[in-house]
């Protein structure tokens, strides 16, 4: 899979930018042995080389990078596991590089291309972990200890002497066909200091999800809230980063129409060499204030060509974004401002999707914990 | 003995009383008498320099003349200029603005002993240190600059001081996650400084360093505060090789500064204090505390008393050595004045931390005697303070340069 993509944002007031990119390009396989007992799962994804500056995306943050998504690591995911049963609940082990379970599905995965501003208080990626899930019936636990650090760039790998310093659990429980509540909660020792000393994250993260079995009109929903408390040694929440998400996708005659409502609070940082770069590890783990991030979000997409596996699927899009950032305190030393020229944005986006072959339904969920489904 | 009678007698009758100023007994605290100690004052605003183009980071003043660097990015504009100020008057007067090259922020700006030069760090694009001449105080004139694959990163802060009469920079850089650095450079010629020291040290940053008596302190935030001969300790150490004498880890870490305080009343050198760090955000509020160490066995030092701000957080040292007065900037808590002569690791049981912390606490040990810029009905957010000739000078990275009269016993 791929993705073209351009984008125009401006500021009222202020500065406009115009970029493009070839975004989310990865190749994905999966293997089945020993009688479906025995899984393996791998993405390779190609950012690093071609998403290397990151992608405009006013209010997201992480890993370094700020109003600019960072570019995902080349081992995005290698993951083996096995299943098994036992009485009514049916088990699974898995280990390796991927997504952790916590709080919703990837967003590479779901009706926008580009990404929410929460993707770092509702997910948590690439890291090496061992993944337990038991299922019985409608509920599916699921625990996981992995490294603490997130990627530095991406060619780098989980430090081993990081390895299973925090922890994630997540319970699902399917309401009824299509339907699924999930809450999830995880902590993280230091993942902006990679040596260990830095803030540690308490997450907590919850959602409510409709995923469409027939051929009905409505595709999908979504409604998800999220938030990140950070604290240090004996200094307790020291702050707290939220976000509420409600986002659908609906097909029409014209083509699948997807809404996104959105509102994140995000840390300011101190920028580094460019704008959309901020220092790792914060200095003096010192952040420049707060900022709350509203926006408004409805695309457009239509797939081209047969929609079938061992096909070439185009699919192109159209993304129209309003963006309003605010000051969360009473003094935000690194605003927004400085960056965009203004705190209102308008965003336009257009591009066109390419899959070859099977796109895996979902992401971040491993051996039995897998409900399997797209939200396109 | 001498100039000990002669300070002492200087500061007046009054502060003998309080003091316990007496030979035969230089290690009692104000506490321990029985007339009750005066009450913090709040600290008189002389005037305001006022700036809020940039945000204002670390202060030096010498005579007349004080020097304040820029830090971030304020309204577009960069943390790159050095400001001049005239402080002969109540209000600090900005004579001149020297921007820097390719600098983005700013670190810390230091005058020599003699006088002579200005040295100002740069952080973020790329870490240098400037050296300027300041033949004319209030012109500062760039004769060199410092640059070193070691320092590339960024220089956070620097210290200059001599050591065995020759002057020295001391450079702690840390911004990336690779190990932090301290760099040392010889600056005899300081025209032409040359590298001299390039060790990796401290977890997750070294922050900062204090030089006295050719003694190096270090501050490794969470490996603690290390003390080095680099000439004057006596076990063959210099500023090529320093060697480690001893080390402490205080309570919380985020070691981030030290003040070695030297009481000329009484010739004791006991005390280091030590700054934390905690986190913070920038503007609003911060976190950490102050930290007293003992150093009577440098090989040995131990924590022994603290000072805590609720919800704010220490920042840099400043010190009136002769009245035996603290003044630590506070960020949005302001400048707190703390009387530090005597004994400050003996305390009550009701005077200690807590019932599971033996430190002493130096408010309940009545220790606070100021409290400076809390009354202004603006937010302040203090990141140095410099106390020279009975004022304090306090660099707010919100508002500017304040000048504050300082505390009397």
């Amino acid at each position: 899979m791929a993705t073209g993509l351009a984008t125009r944002i401006s500021a009222e007031g202020g500065r406009t930018f115009g970029e493009g990119y070839f975004t989310q390009p990865m190749l994905m396989a999966s293997a089945t042995g020993w009688s479906g007992r025995l899984q393996a799962l791998g993405v390779y994804n190609f950012e690093g080389y071609t998403l290397r500056r990151g992608e405009l995306s006013p209010g997201i943050y992480g890993e370094g990078y700020i109003d600019r998504r960072h570019p995902h690591t080349y081992v995005h995911e290698l993951m083996l596991g096995t299943r098994a049963a036992l009485g009514g609940a049916r088990l699974s082990l898995f280990a390796g590089k991927g997504i952790v379970p916590f709080g919703s599905e990837d967003p590479m995965l779901r009706p926008f291309t580009r990404y929410p501003a929460n993707h770092h208080l509702a997910q948590i990626l690439e890291r090496a972990q061992i993944v337990a899930a038991a299922r019985l019936g409608r509920l599916t636990i699921e625990a996981s200890s992995f490294n603490g650090d997130e990627p530095e760039h991406p060619g780098d790998w989980p430090n081993t002497d990081r390895y299973f310093d925090s922890w994630s659990g997540r319970a699902t429980v399917v309401v009824a066909p299509g339907f699924d509540g999930s809450a999830s909660v995880a902590r993280i020792k230091s993942p902006e200091d990679p040596a260990g000393f830095g803030l540690n994250q308490n997450k907590l993260a919850a959602s409510l999800r409709f995923l469409a079995t027939s051929n009905r009109p409505i595709r999908y929903a979504m409604l998800e809230w999220a938030q990140t408390t950070e604290w240090l040694g004996p200094r307790k929440d020291l702050w707290s980063f939220a976000s509420g998400l409600f986002e659908g996708s609906t097909r029409t005659p014209i083509g699948d129409l997807a809404f996104r409502l959105e509102r994140t609070s995000r840390p300011e940082e101190q920028r580094d060499k460019t704008p959309f770069r901020s220092v790792r590890p914060l200095l003096d783990f010192g952040i420049l204030g707060r900022t709350l991030w509203e926006s408004v979000n409805v695309g457009w997409s239509r797939g081209f060509g047969p929609q079938r596996s061992g096909d070439v699927q185009v699919t192109p899009f159209i993304e129209v974004s309003h963006y309003r950032a605010r000051p969360l305190e009473r003094v935000v030393i690194a605003s927004p401002e400085a960056t965009f020229g203004g705190l209102r944005l308008l965003s336009f986006s257009a591009g066109v999707r390419i899959g070859l072959g099977a796109m895996r339904g979902e992401m971040g969920r491993y051996g039995v914990a897998s409900t399997s489904g797209t939200p396109n | 003995m001498l100039l000990h009678r002669r300070i002492c007698c200087s500061i007046g009758l009054a502060a003998v009383a309080l003091t316990g100023c007496d030979d035969s007994n230089p290690g009692v605290g104000p506490d321990t008498t029985n007339k009750p100690p005066p009450a913090p004052v709040v600290l008189s605003v002389a005037g305001q320099g006022e700036i809020l183009s940039r945000y204002t980071a670390e202060v030096w003043v010498r005579g007349s003349v004080a020097y304040t660097s820029t830090w971030g990015t304020r309204n577009g504009a960069n943390g790159n200029a050095l400001h001049v100020w005239d402080v002969s008057g109540n209000t600090p007067q900005l004579r001149d603005s020297v921007l820097i090259d390719q600098a983005v922020t700013l670190g810390d700006v230091q005058a020599t002993d003699d006088g002579k030069y200005l040295i100002v760090a740069t952080e973020l694009g790329p870490g240098s240190i400037v050296i300027f001449d300041l033949a004319d105080p209030l012109k500062p004139r760039q004769i060199s600059r410092f640059f070193s694959p070691n320092i590339t990163r960024g220089v956070h802060t620097a210290e200059v001081q001599p050591v065995n009469g020759r002057l020295y920079a001391f450079l702690s850089v840390n911004s990336s996650s690779l190990p932090s650095r301290l760099v040392i450079v010889d600056l005899g010629d300081p025209v032409n400084p040359r590298e001299v020291l390039s060790r990796d040290m401290g977890r997750p940053f070294i922050h900062d360093v204090f030089v006295r008596d050719g003694l190096l302190f270090t501050a490794l935030w969470h490996d603690g505060m290390t003390i080095w001969d680099i000439g004057g300790g006596g076990r063959g150490g210099s500023p090529q090789s320093p060697i480690e004498i001893g080390n402490v880890k205080t309570v919380n870490g985020s070691v981030h500064n030290m003040f070695w305080f030297h009481d000329p009343t009484n010739n004791s050198k006991r005390y280091v204090f030590v700054g934390e760090e905690g986190p913070a955000s920038i503007g609003n509020r911060a976190s950490g505390d102050l930290h007293v160490v003992d150093v009577s066995d440098m090989t040995r030092p131990v924590e022994v008393a603290m000072y805590h701000v609720n919800d704010a957080g220490v920042h840099n040292f400043t010190m009136d050595e002769p009245n035996g007065m603290l003044y630590a900037a506070f960020y949005n808590a302001g400048v707190r004045v703390l009387d530090v002569r005597g004994d400050l690791g003996t305390c009550t049981a009701e005077q200690k931390v807590s019932a599971t912390d033996s430190r002493c606490d130096l408010e309940k040990m009545n220790r606070v005697r100021g409290i400076g810029l809390q009354d202004r009905g603006k937010p302040v957010f203090v990141w140095g303070v410099h106390f020279v000739g009975g004022n304090v000078y306090a660099s707010d990275m919100l508002n500017g340069l304040w000048k504050l009269r300082g505390v009397t016993r």
